[in-house]
């Protein structure tokens, strides 16, 4: 009599494409035991292709099922969920040596992971424009900005936005190219939503994540712009911050 | 040990949010996959709390692993418990199986060896849970492709020994009932006849694919005439019992899954109404008799 864990350790490896001698202890070898390695394989893969679908249209049928296949060898699930059973694919594509001189591909695994967490990202309340018009000018300096739980900020080396735009309307993609910019990604009401940001707004942003008030704003963004203008253009900034939705509560 | 009736219940997928919302359904519950709902925010637990407004909730989990010889997930039990407190539903279920091994999910439900020592390993984990959530949970047979050389008992024996033993429900699903019969060559019957009748529950139907020399639980298809004939005579033996359709692929249109539900109301309930058999409804249920005159005792209890 085998002991239970081992029974399952065994099972398990088989599943998992390994030898084992699970064989000797079941019945109904074939086809049952094929019946759960297909099962397997084909869950983990339905899983990655949910959460991939552009990437998978990048690198056509043949890479991204070795991909796949690869990646199911190395990072079998732990969680309980699938829902997060994708989410070494990124890191796991930076260390392959054959996609690291096609940066995109990272990026673009990178881009839906990023818009699959914000999808169901914690929600909050959101600072309403009304009450930030009634503060007062001493009030001004000291304010800080607690922004949205699905706020996330990324910077790209290529155009992979427009690349992933054209793959998800089942349209050709454009040629890729090297293209630095930066974005933000978030959630409003339940829609998640995304645009490129100018350098400044992603210092005033990576600034106010950590907790850094108004006048400090100012005073960092002056780096890009003159000293009479960065008043204006970080009011600017709050107000489009606002609008967006993505200030959760102003601090005075 | 009182026996609620729920009614006849669908699963909650997300292809139909909408249309549930917009639309109030003829259908006395909801079942959802718990582990869906593992998340902080968005979509799934807006639409979930939107349909619990007006809607009981069952959660039927499939990572529990209560067969597993890993430790329990304690962190996956806090989840369970955070997500039950914030629906209230009228069962927590998960599967008389193991999915998974050294931290690993394969997440398929994973058969046991129909054994002494598994049922005494599955028994002191399903009391773990139950004093963790401070309620009965329910454990639903599996379908099955291949048996251990080193079971000793029917598959009915093992399920009903582990729920005597453990003092929870179970969850008896028709349609696995007939796959694993026609997988493993038994009669169903002798399945139905051999769990015990006070802990059934629930019921789940569904669909297969039939290749057949065997069959696999696929859920992507309607329920097919044999698991219907099955079902009659489960209501038979079992009485009154929740009963819901899983339907998880090749989904089809709402009305098609309504039409399907309303198929088991017209199998079950003359059934029960011949049984004249005292029902415990709940107080916040949906589910009503169909005729006024029906000979039940109605006796009213709350959810949980």
């Amino acid at each position: 009599m085998v002991e239970l864990a081992n029974l399952q350790k065994f099972f398990l490896a088989h599943l998992q494409g390994q030898s084992t001698s699970i064989k000797q202890y079941v019945t109904k070898e074939k086809p049952g035991l094929a019946i759960y390695a297909n099962a397997y394989h084909q869950r983990l893969r339905e899983a990655l292709d949910g959460d991939y679908p552009c990437l998978g249209l990048l690198l056509g049928d043949e890479q991204f099922n070795q991909l796949v296949s690869d990646y199911i060898t190395c990072h079998p699930s732990s969680d309980p969920s699938l829902r997060w059973f994708g989410q070494h694919l990124t890191a796991f594509i930076r260390k392959q040596a054959h996609y690291q001189s096609m940066p995109i591909v990272a990026e673009l695994a990178e881009w839906e992971w990023r818009l699959r967490l914000a999808f169901d990202a914690a929600g909050s309340e959101i600072a309403a424009i009304d009450h930030v018009q009634q503060l007062t000018a001493d009030q001004w300096p000291t304010l800080q900005f607690e922004l949205v739980p699905s706020l996330q900020t990324v910077s790209w080396q290529t155009n992979v936005v427009a690349v992933w735009q054209a793959l998800e309307q089942q349209q050709a993609p454009p040629a890729i190219i090297e293209e630095p910019t930066d974005w933000i990604i978030w959630r409003k009401g339940l829609v998640t939503n995304f645009r490129s940001i100018h350098g400044d707004e992603r210092t005033a942003l990576t600034l106010t994540l950590q907790g850094h008030h108004f006048a400090s704003l100012c005073e960092h963004l002056c780096q890009w712009h003159e000293p009479e203008a960065v008043t204006t253009r970080v009011v600017q900034l709050l107000q489009q911050w606002l609008s967006d939705e993505l200030i959760k509560q102003v601090i005075s | 040990m009182k026996k609620v009736f729920h009614g006849f219940g669908l699963g909650l997928r997300k292809d139909y949010y909408s249309e549930i919302l917009a639309t109030q359904p003829a259908v006395d519950w909801f079942e959802i996959i718990s582990e869906n709902y593992f998340v902080d925010g968005g979509k799934p637990l807006y639409f979930l709390d939107a349909i619990r407004e007006q809607y009981p909730i069952a959660m039927h989990g499939v990572s529990l692993s209560i067969g597993s010889t890993d430790p329990l997930n304690k962190l996956y039990l806090k989840k369970l418990k955070s997500l039950a407190d914030r629906i209230n539903p009228i069962f927590i279920s998960d599967h008389l199986c193991w999915t998974g091994v050294g931290g690993i999910n394969s997440h398929d439900l994973l058969p046991l060896p129909y054994t002494e020592a598994s049922i005494k390993h599955v028994v002191e984990r399903i009391h773990y849970v139950q004093d963790f959530l401070e309620r009965q949970i329910l454990v639903e047979n599996l379908s099955s492709y291949v048996t251990f050389a080193e079971s000793d008992m029917a598959e009915w024996d093992f399920v009903s020994e582990v729920v005597e033993r453990a003092d929870c429900l179970l969850l008896l699903d028709i349609n696995n009932i007939y796959v694993s019969a026609r997988n493993h060559q038994f009669d169903p019957i002798d399945y139905l006849k051999g769990v015990p009748a006070q802990r059934v529950m629930q019921h789940h139907l569904a669909g297969h694919s039939d290749y057949g020399e065997y069959i696999i639980d696929t859920h992507d298809a309607p329920v097919v005439d044999p698991v219907w004939q099955l079902y009659k005579v489960a209501a038979e033996l079992f009485g009154p019992v929740s009963t819901m359709i899983e339907r998880d692929d090749n989904m089809p249109v709402f009305s098609e899954l309504l039409a399907e539900l309303n198929y088991a109301r017209t199998i079950a309930e003359p059934i029960y109404t011949q049984q004249q058999t005292s029902v415990v409804l709940p107080t916040a249920g949906r589910y009503h008799f169909a005729s006024p005159t029906m000979a039940m005792s109605v006796q009213e209890q709350h959810n949980g």
